[in-house]
């Protein structure tokens, strides 16, 4: 209501901020949200109930191998060297050659007895909790296509990317920080940032990147050397925007951006008490590993959204740290590089689970765990597995997903998925459906189409569900 | 459940009928297996329930998948869009086998495979004959999808012809400034609304300098304006403005929104598009030229195929061909797996963004199907891709020829010269030679002369060499029989008579370059004939006195023949590819062949590479690709000689297997035939006859271009040289040789110091003429579905149907001029739109880029028709349109909305005021360098490198990072990196750049306040800012009026004045007071932040 007035609600709310020094106060900035309808980031209501309120989104980059983690094909142990018995694919390197077994072993876990290869003995302890897809498929066989395939729905880029559309579909809880974030761990998939965009979506929606480190996004650290010299700043401006918003009709667009002043300059003490994780207790930084070096990195992003989605934010995604080779894409090396790559993830993503099971946030939190593919059961040269989307494992956790289950299969090379293919369409329409959201009925006008996550596809994997 | 129990009862219903054939007594037909009971009580038991359960879902009822229907043997076999599904009695060739085998096209049933045993029974039923059970009652028609109704989608508003619309009366005779006005006037007044009153001259001011250069009024440019108070007042600032370079500069950033342009690929590395800012550059120069919009369209269509180009004034560069790099300044993949699909995506964007920028329409909707909601067929969409299947990426070459042609005719006077200098050379000392040549071959010493039995060894094993003969005929002991002699000769014979193995694509000895276009200087207008003068090379063999020119030993393509600095490119006709081996013959120094398989821009060879090698060594050799992957793609092949050196190609070779022959040296050949030796003797004999008189002729200057004796004589020459040193001869026939030889490297001298004068060339992005060919349909969109050919043409509902298709050319500047010829309704809509959007924040047409039943109807169509009327009476002059909107009283009015106005109409439809507006995201750094002075006016060239920070992550990220103020150059030459845009606009709504965005978003995200209140550059041009207007004002209430009036176009007012002076002493007291500049700067800081710097009225 105070919107309607001509003075402006933003301008008195900044005032009022700058006045009483609460700058962590959430309650202006509900009332500052509702400042107009029109509030990209307000909560909007769900298609249907739903147990998942927001996601984490553990992005393993350049594609695990399916049969040496959770797809265990003691074929390829038996055929180990021989040429593969099957037609095979064009991939991106094209130059497969003969069955390569799996350097790890697999064991049972749990109640559910799902195997889970030696790469992952902590994320073994929380099979129960999770949803294991082993009959993935995608469209590309090559890294771009692909990445921009998983998170936007299309092989081309520039489309909204499923955080941005969870978020417009959604809104935010958090009025401190946006709705959308991704983790950058050190590396970017390929594709780029346009793997987090918002496409033809408002750029509001648009994933914002967070370095690590103390001031993890860009332009959040006052240039004052101290706040009252900023606040004096803040003040004149206020007082001039008052002067010149009396003066002129009542204009959203003008008050939408006058308000914005206040959220930017709450996120200049929010992030980094976000980033700030030493009033964490010792427990729980050893639990997501921040007591070893070799899962630091990853333990401290895993922990960060926990921190995150605590304080409302809709969608994480986690990116994959920096080991000093090419992620989870090898071409060569399998043995060390997934070695190492599972090293640095699985003690903080079991860590991550425990915790947030703990703390009764898995319940309403969707945590998906994979690649943009999986790999070759062939070799690629004596140790390597070129790409391979035609079936692939990925798992999800959380959030009204029936814990403890294997869905799909692949064949017996684990080539191509046979049964129940899950295709990355519909990957989108189950999580939008955890999410309480119809895919067939988030639609954005564009173009001269509705146009949706999911395109014209997608059917939610039922079987998964609670 | 529903779904299952849908089924179930079409299976129920399906045995029902299966118990009928009593009742309707069907005949079974001898031997007809599809009738025959055991068949049928087959199908009964074991396929139908097997359809119904694991088909039916898709392909039974009533929307029925790929248009494929499993609910009559009729229609199962028939198939779906991809035709027929079963060949009875034939499983292996029968699609739907194919397709629950998980093949190629399809992949059924699409969630997972069905079990072998199944797929066993149908295979057996396929084999059967695909019995089926006839159904008594007919077969329900498919009734889910309404038919297309072209005529009933023809009529939707924007297909229809322009109004011949007229300003209506108004009751307000004094408001309207001219007919714009009288619309929208009329418009307000049936509804009793008034217009809003006029804004002050100061706000009219900066409103308008905004709009149409995109930067602030300067304080000289308000001061003249304000005491301007003559009624041409306004019209005076408007002729400046759109005068004023930086109206094309604001243009050209509006125009490229539509083209998605960037300067890289965006994708995995975000390589570089090689001179994409041309581009941007030729928009700058065609709007400041008011290039009138019809040609605009046709050149950024089209430019490629005017034959007479638009030139630059000065420079004289082929201006209307850089028009066409429209096309390519999307996105692009380095490494396709699927090159098909990737080539159908870029023509997918290309039409996609094609439609969108001149008809709003949005045709690539139907890649897949009919547009749901036009009248636009699948037809429509792959007549269109036709064009650009028959259009190529380019390079261009697009110097005026007027420079090159003096410097050309000197270096043929040059070249001649030195030829005669040559022959001189020859007569003096190879005539004498090959006389002794015999006597000399036939030497005892032959046999321990080290040189020449390397010599031979060479000449063994290359057909070509002219001693080639003589090394196979006298390998060995040197006693042989005359019989084992006539033998080896006439085998030698067979061999060298023998065409090459294989399919030669292309061997360059005609006239022309055989279908092959040449673009550039580098390889002329047709193929080096044997005899003409190139560049003494590897086809003459290893020469060690070879400084100059010789004459050509083969017919073939090459790029150095006239200078080494040419530059140029040549390409072939496109080809299917059939064979798995490609074999080119060639050699050279620089350059490059690529093979373009399916339109495939080669950013780099790929992963899987294979597709681009370059030109070298020297010396003739075979490069072999292997293109077995690439089997029934469309290709051609590439040369691009873009660097000092040339590269030549004798022969491409298609082939299953090893590498061809090379064609044997025809001068050796006639000589075994007509010479016939029959034993060591005569064949030296008849070495030393031939090449002596051959080099007689020579010399005597019996040789003439294009003369079929050539081949030998050139042959003959080079070998000869190469060879001359290991012949004896008298001193003073060596002395007087190396006299003229000196002479021969002085004319040669003559000739290179020629060449270095060619003149650069200068290049640009832009598409070429391809081999005119059709695209077809792919069903349901998919390149592995391949329909019927679809001629090209252009929209049936814009009239395209009805002209010939065309055959010579691709037909692609005829389809550019129908959009402009003025019978389209489409095009001057749709700009005049662009217009009305550009000025007013929102198009007559809200939806700018899309008129089409998804689309927005127009509030005005009556002004939006006569404005397109309008800009086609002013000979499409956009300027002309800009001049009368923004001269309007609607351009005019303020932000203050009368009441009822407001009530009634908030959206503001009939234009009843002017909201207050955000400027864009370009306008705002610019407005930012403006004001502090650092803004620098250079146009055109290169883009400034992209300042980089910590938060712009990924591949292909530049190494180095551009400077923080981007040299304080406009917005609009900051190089634009597809994956690296600057986060500073991007938080401003600047578009990502992947198709048309006619209209931005505004929208507003903390990143907007935190750029304006803590990124280094805002904070950096703020104490510049400061730093300026102290220097240039010493009293603090003038240095703020100064500020004001920079900033935002007016004075303050007393209260600003007030609260600025508070804030100056109080931001003062905690600085030193050395240092009085902070406390400005802080100012200035909180200027550029307040709102109205970014808002205009």
């Amino acid at each position: 209501m105070l919107a309607r007035c001509a003075n402006g609600f933003g301008a008195v709310a900044l005032a009022a901020l700058l006045g009483d020094g609460d700058l962590a106060s959430g309650a202006v900035a509900e009332n500052a949200s509702s400042i107009d309808g029109a509030d990209p980031l307000a909560v909007r209501p769900r298609h249907f109930p739903a147990k998942a309120k927001r996601v984490i989104f553990l992005f393993m980059d350049g594609g695990p191998s399916q049969v040496d983690t959770f797809d265990p094909k003691p074929r390829l142990t038996k055929e180990h060297g021989q040429p593969i018995k099957m037609a095979v694919e064009p991939t991106q390197f094209d130059n497969v050659g003969a069955v390569l077994g799996s350097p790890w072993k697999f064991q049972q876990y749990g109640q559910s007895g799902i195997p889970v290869s030696d790469l992952f003995p902590h994320v073994a302890t929380c099979v129960d909790d999770l949803a294991v897809i082993r009959s993935m498929t995608s469209n590309f066989s090559e890294h771009t296509a692909a990445n921009y395939f998983i998170h936007t729905g299309s092989g081309q880029q520039g489309r909204p990317s499923m955080g941005a559309w969870t978020t417009y579909g959604l809104g935010s809880e958090s009025r401190d920080l946006p709705g959308f974030v991704v983790l950058n761990s050190g590396m970017i998939p390929p594709g780029g940032l346009d793997c987090f965009g918002s496409g033809f979506l408002p750029v509001a929606y648009q994933g914002s990147s967070f370095q690590r480190g103390a001031q993890p996004v860009a332009d959040v650290s006052p240039r004052e050397t101290r706040p009252e010299l900023q606040r004096a700043k803040l003040r004149l401006m206020s007082d001039l925007d008052r002067q010149l918003a009396n003066s002129a009709p009542r204009n959203d667009a003008l008050e939408g951006v006058i308000a914005n002043y206040e959220l930017a300059y709450r996120m200049q003490t929010s992030v980094p008490e976000l980033a700030d994780v030493s009033r964490e207790t010792a427990a729980t930084h050893r639990l997501y590993g921040l007591d070893d070096p070799q899962t630091e990195v990853f333990g401290r992003q895993c922990l960060l959204a926990r921190r995150l989605i605590e304080r409302g934010v809709r969608f994480v995604e986690l990116l994959c740290q920096n080991l000093g080779f090419d992620r989870w894409d090898q071409h060569a090396n399998l043995k060390e590089g997934h070695a190492k790559n599972a090293l640095a993830t699985d003690r903080p993503i079991a860590g991550l689970l425990k915790d947030l099971k703990a703390r009764g946030l898995l319940e309403e939190t969707l945590v998906v765990w994979g690649g943009e593919f999986g790999r070759t059961p062939m070799a690629q040269g004596s140790d390597g597995r070129d790409h391979n989307p035609f079936g692939f494992s990925m798992w999800l956790a959380g959030g009204g997903v029936r814990g403890g289950t294997i869905h799909g299969e692949t064949d017996e090379y684990g080539y191509h998925a046979v049964q129940d293919k899950v295709h990355i369409h519909d990957l989108h329409a189950t999580m939008l459906h955890l999410l309480g959201m119809d895919h067939r009925r988030l639609t954005y006008r564009f173009g001269g189409r509705d146009m949706r996550l999911t395109d014209v596809h997608g059917e939610v994997v039922r079987q998964i569900l609670l | 459940m529903r779904i299952l129990s849908a089924l179930i009862a079409i299976a129920a219903g399906s045995v029902a009928t299966a118990a009928e054939p009593e009742a309707t007594k069907p005949t079974p037909a001898v031997n007809d297996p599809t009738t025959d009971a055991a068949n049928l009580e087959f199908f009964e038991k074991q396929v139908r329930p097997l359809l119904v359960e694991r088909c039916g879902e898709c392909h039974i009822g009533a929307k029925t998948k790929g248009g494929f229907r499993l609910d009559s043997r009729e229609h199962a076999v028939a198939g779906g869009d991809t035709g027929a599904a079963i060949v009875p009695g034939k499983p292996d060739e029968s699609l739907l086998i194919d397709a629950i085998r998980y093949g190629s096209t399809y992949q059924m049933p699409p969630k997972g495979k069905l079990p072998d045993e199944e797929v066993a029974t149908l295979v057996e039923w396929v084999k059967r004959g695909a019995p089926w059970t006839k159904s008594s009652t007919p077969v329900a028609t498919n009734a889910a999808a309404p038919a297309f109704d072209f005529e009933q989608r023809s009529k939707h508003w924007c297909f229809q012809p322009l109004a011949a619309a007229r300003p209506p009366e108004v009751k307000d005779a004094a408001w309207p400034a001219g007919s714009i006005d009288r619309f929208i006037l009329a418009g307000l007044e049936a509804k009793g609304f008034t217009p809003a009153p006029p804004v002050e001259k100061r706000a009219w001011l900066r409103r308008v300098t905004y709009d149409l250069i995109g930067l602030p009024p300067t304080p000289a440019e308000m001061a003249a304006f304000l005491a301007d108070e003559t009624p041409q007042a306004f019209e005076r600032v408007v002729d400046r403005l759109l005068a004023s370079p930086h109206y094309g500069e604001r243009r050209a950033r509006q125009w490229l929104d539509l083209a998605r342009f960037a300067e890289t690929y965006g994708h995995e590395h975000d390589y570089e598009i090689p001179r994409a800012f041309e581009y941007r550059d030729y928009l700058i120069r065609a709007f400041n030229a008011d290039l009138p919009y019809d040609q605009l369209v046709i050149e950024q269509l089209a430019g490629d195929l005017l034959d007479e180009p638009r030139r630059h004034p000065t420079e004289r560069f082929n201006e209307s061909i850089l028009g066409t790099a429209f096309y390519f300044v999307g996105e692009g993949v380095h490494s396709p797996v699927d090159v098909r699909k990737d080539g159908a995506d870029r023509v997918d964007n290309q039409i996609d963004v094609l439609a969108k920028t001149f008809l709003a329409l949005t045709v690539s909707c139907a890649r897949c199907h009919d547009h749901k909601f036009d009248a636009i067929r699948q037809q429509d969409y792959y007549a269109l891709a036709g064009y650009l299947r028959s259009s190529r990426y380019q390079q261009a070459y697009i110097d005026d020829d007027k420079d090159f042609l003096a410097v050309r005719d000197a270096i043929c006077a040059a070249r001649g010269q030195e030829f005669d200098q040559f022959r001189i050379f020859a007569a003096s000392g190879l005539s004498k030679r090959t006389e002794r040549l015999a006597g000399w071959l036939t030497d005892p010493a032959r046999a321990q002369d080290d040189a020449w039995k390397a010599t031979l060894a060479d000449a063994a094993g290359q057909s070509d060499h002219l001693f080639h003969a003589w090394a196979t005929l006298t390998k060995g002991p040197a006693d042989i029989s005359e019989e084992e002699f006539v033998r080896r000769r006439d085998e030698t014979i067979a061999r060298l008579s023998k065409k090459t193995a294989g399919d030669v694509f292309a061997d360059f000895d005609g006239a022309d370059f055989g279908g092959w276009i040449a673009t550039g200087r580098a390889f002329g207008t047709e193929p080096v004939a044997p005899g003409d003068l190139v560049r003494a090379d590897g086809a003459v063999g290893g020469d060690s006195l070879r400084p100059g020119l010789r004459p050509a030993g083969v017919s073939a393509a090459h790029s150095g023949r006239l200078a080494l600095k040419l530059r140029g490119a040549l390409r072939s006709p496109t080809f299917t590819i059939t064979q798995p081996k490609i074999h080119y013959r060639l050699w050279g120094t620089s350059g490059q062949v690529r093979l373009i398989v399916d339109g495939l821009q080669l950013i780099q060879d790929p992963i899987y590479g294979g597709l681009k090698f370059a030109s070298g060594p020297e010396k003739p050799h075979w490069h072999t690709q292997d293109v077995s992957k690439w089997i029934g793609h469309r290709a051609y092949v590439e040369l691009i000689d873009d660097d000092d050196g040339y590269m030549a190609l004798d022969r491409v070779v298609f082939s299953g297997g090893g590498t061809p022959d090379s064609p044997a040296n025809p001068m050796i050949l006639a000589m075994l035939q007509s010479a016939a030796p029959k034993n060591v003797g005569e064949l030296a004999n008849a070495y030393g006859n031939a090449l002596h008189q051959a080099i007689v002729r020579t010399t005597g200057g019996v040789m003439k271009p294009a003369d079929p004796e050539n081949a030998l004589i050139a042959g003959l020459i080079a070998s000869l040289v190469a060879t001359m040193e290991l012949l004896d001869l008298p001193p003073e026939f060596v002395q007087a040789e190396r006299k003229s030889l000196q002479r021969l490297a002085e004319r040669t001298q003559e000739r290179e110091s020629l060449a270095a004068k060619v003149p650069p060339s200068r290049q640009a992005l832009a598409m070429a003429a391809g081999t005119p060919e059709d695209e077809r349909l792919f069903i349901r969109g998919n390149h592995k579905t391949l329909g019927d050919v679809v001629p090209r043409r252009g929209l049936e509902v814009l009239g395209g149907a009805k002209g010939p298709a065309p055959k010579d050319n691709s037909g692609r500047l005829e389809l550019a001029r129908s959009l402009v010829d003025g019978n389209n309704p489409l095009a001057p809509r749709v700009i005049a739109n662009r217009l009305w959007h550009w000025h007013f924040g929102r198009g007559i047409v809200p939806s700018t880029d899309d008129f089409g039943v998804m689309g927005q109807t127009p509030t005005n169509p009556e002004l939006l028709d006569w404005l397109a009327g309008e800009l086609i009476r002013q000979k499409w002059s956009l300027k002309a349109i800009d001049r009368q909107i923004v001269l309007s009283s609607a351009y005019r009015m303020s932000e203050h909305a009368s009441p009822a106005a407001l009530a009634a109409d908030p959206e503001n439809k009939l234009w009843s005021h002017r909201p207050r507006r955000r400027l864009d995201a370009e306008s705002i750094r610019d407005a930012v360098l403006a004001v502090s002075g650092r803004l620098d006016r250079t146009m055109f060239g290169p883009g400034v490198a992209p300042h980089l920070t910590e938060f712009m992550a990924g591949r292909g990220k530049p190494t180095t990072s551009g400077p923080l103020d981007g040299a304080g150059r406009r917005s609009i030459y900051i190089n634009v990196r597809r994956n690296f845009l600057t986060p500073m606009l991007l938080a401003f709504d600047y578009p990502t750049p992947f198709t048309t965005i006619g209209r931005r978003g505004t929208s507003n995200v903390p990143a907007q306040a935190l750029t304006m209140l803590n990124n280094p550059l805002v904070a950096e041009q703020a104490e510049l800012w400061a730093r300026r207007v102290l220097a240039e004002n010493s009293e603090p209430r003038e240095r703020v009026a100064q500020m004001y009036a920079e900033a935002f176009g007016r004075p303050p007012t007393a209260a600003e004045q007030e609260s600025v002076a508070t804030f100056l002493a109080e931001q003062s007291s905690h600085y030193p007071p050395s240092e009085p500049l902070r406390a400005w700067a802080d100012l200035a800081h909180v200027l550029l932040n307040t709102k109205e710097f970014i808002f205009i009225e």
